[in-house]
């Protein structure tokens, strides 16, 4: 045997494997291929362009960092009442604390025992302090607290029926009835404000007034309105045609 | 997100592309100067028009999803118009919007991957549980060649981000190994090797598909 006919015998299953090779990138380049190139949806500008629009007219400096505490400040007001009231009144009750600040100190022992102690000299034992509970933590927790009605009011329990996410998406919508401003201002924040807006639009649909949110949303004058008027009034359509 | 833009502008261990590229004439530039001199909105518009076919393909394929890809898309040039302006022109602005919807992508796989664990911990079905990229729900799928397709796009949700991003911009988007070194902030041998190991990865994935294949050329 030639010293070529050898080398060749040896190289032959690397070259046979390299073939291989090659032929499935090949393969997998023609499958990779098979992917169509996506069309974009036709309102991806405009829809851009409307959110921009929304960041652009969003308040700065200090108005719009007022703004942002807008729920944080209703929230602040509302402890610093809690707190001014407990400070007049006294705590509801006694948290369990230690100090004076909780609790009177007694200034001097009763009379009485101090004629005794001039009687009896003796040695005077360090004693702790007395303290005297206050009269606002006497009161009972029930009297600030009273729990809660034995039968709730019929649109409560209506309302306990409904799921948690349902719950969250109603209180949402009438957000955007009522202040539609600032709902806009959150909304051009949100990250999949399409995938939120779809589950808002679904849920108004469900309850049967999308058509009429999304004419009343119509009316406003907003960059971001349109966008939203049209999910809500696309939603109710969505089932139809799909039951069709 | 607005690490993003700081990022790219970072001069990164790119070598010699980076100089090669920046005789070449963008022909975004124009646009970009318009926008970010003069604040001409018609400009940006005509920017997103040019671009938002790449980015959303690219969308597409990193997230499996139409509906998902859509909104990251607009994210993506949202966040762009927000930190558009850090944009010096080192490179091509094309490359800038790669890497801005890049990121995009990564944050909504984050978000997408966050929501099905909550749905999964709580037992319940979420509006967009069903859009998760293992579950393409595309009309195209009732399209001739749709299983081939979906096998795809499954093993393209299959693969983690660094590999799924570097076969997309080579494979779909067809960007040089520069280009896509200049995107995610990488040596070029970086891109290379990860690609190796996407395709690779790939072909384990497809092996019954490609095999299939095989077959119908030989027969």
């Amino acid at each position: 045997m030639s010293r070529w006919q050898r080398d060749t015998d040896e190289q032959a299953p690397d070259a046979m494997a390299e073939g291989f090779a090659i032929e499935e990138e090949r393969r997998l380049n023609e499958l990779l291929k098979t992917l169509p190139e996506p069309e974009p949806p036709a309102h991806l500008t405009s829809h851009v362009m409307a959110r921009i629009q929304a960041y652009e007219v969003r308040p700065r400096g200090i108005r719009g960092f007022l703004q942002g505490l807008a729920p944080m400040r209703t929230a602040a007001v509302l402890a610093g009442g809690l707190a001014t009231w407990m400070f007049l009144v006294g705590a509801p009750y006694d948290l369990g604390g230690t100090g004076p600040s909780q609790e009177q100190r007694v200034a001097a022992p009763e009379p009485s025992l101090r004629r005794t102690a001039a009687q009896n000299p003796q040695p005077r034992r360090p004693s702790s302090p007395h303290y005297a509970v206050s009269a606002g933590a006497l009161v009972s927790p029930a009297g600030f607290f009273p729990g809660p009605p034995q039968r709730p009011a019929p649109i409560l329990a209506a309302q306990r029926v409904l799921p948690p996410l349902d719950r969250r998406l109603d209180r949402q919508i009438d957000h955007l009835l009522h202040n539609p401003d600032a709902f806009f201002r959150r909304f051009a924040r949100i990250r999949e404000g399409d995938r939120y807006l779809e589950r808002l639009a679904n849920r108004s649909a469900r309850r049967g007034d999308a058509a009429h949110i999304g004419l009343r949303v119509r009316a406003i004058q907003h960059p971001l309105a349109p966008q939203v008027s049209e999910r809500f009034l696309r939603a109710p359509l969505i089932p139809a045609a799909a039951r069709r | 997100m607005q690490a993003v833009a700081a990022d790219f502008i970072r001069p990164a261990l790119l070598g010699a592309s980076m100089s090669t590229r920046a005789t070449d004439v963008d022909p975004d530039s124009e646009l970009v100067a318009r926008w970010q001199k003069e604040g001409d909105m018609e400009a940006f518009s005509m920017l997103v028009k040019r671009h938002e076919r790449p980015v959303f393909g690219l969308m597409v394929r990193m997230l499996g999803d139409r509906e998902e890809a859509a909104d990251a898309s607009q994210d993506a040039f949202l966040s762009l118009y927000r930190h558009g302006k850090r944009f010096r022109g080192e490179a091509r602005f094309s490359t800038f919007v790669y890497r801005v919807a890049a990121n995009a992508a990564k944050n909504r796989l984050r978000s997408l991957r966050r929501a099905h664990a909550r749905s999964q911990a709580l037992g319940v079905q979420q509006a967009g549980g069903a859009a998760l990229p293992s579950a393409p729900r595309d009309p195209e799928d009732s399209a001739a060649g749709a299983e081939d397709q979906r096998a795809v796009q499954l093993a393209l949700g299959k693969l983690p981000y660094d590999l799924r991003i570097a076969v997309v911009l080579r494979e779909f988007e067809g960007q040089p190994y520069s280009e896509i070194a200049h995107v995610l902030g990488i040596p070029e041998g970086t891109v290379k090797s990860r690609i190796h190991r996407a395709r690779s990865a790939l072909k384990v994935l497809l092996e019954d598909f490609v095999r299939e294949r095989s077959e119908e050329t030989d027969s």
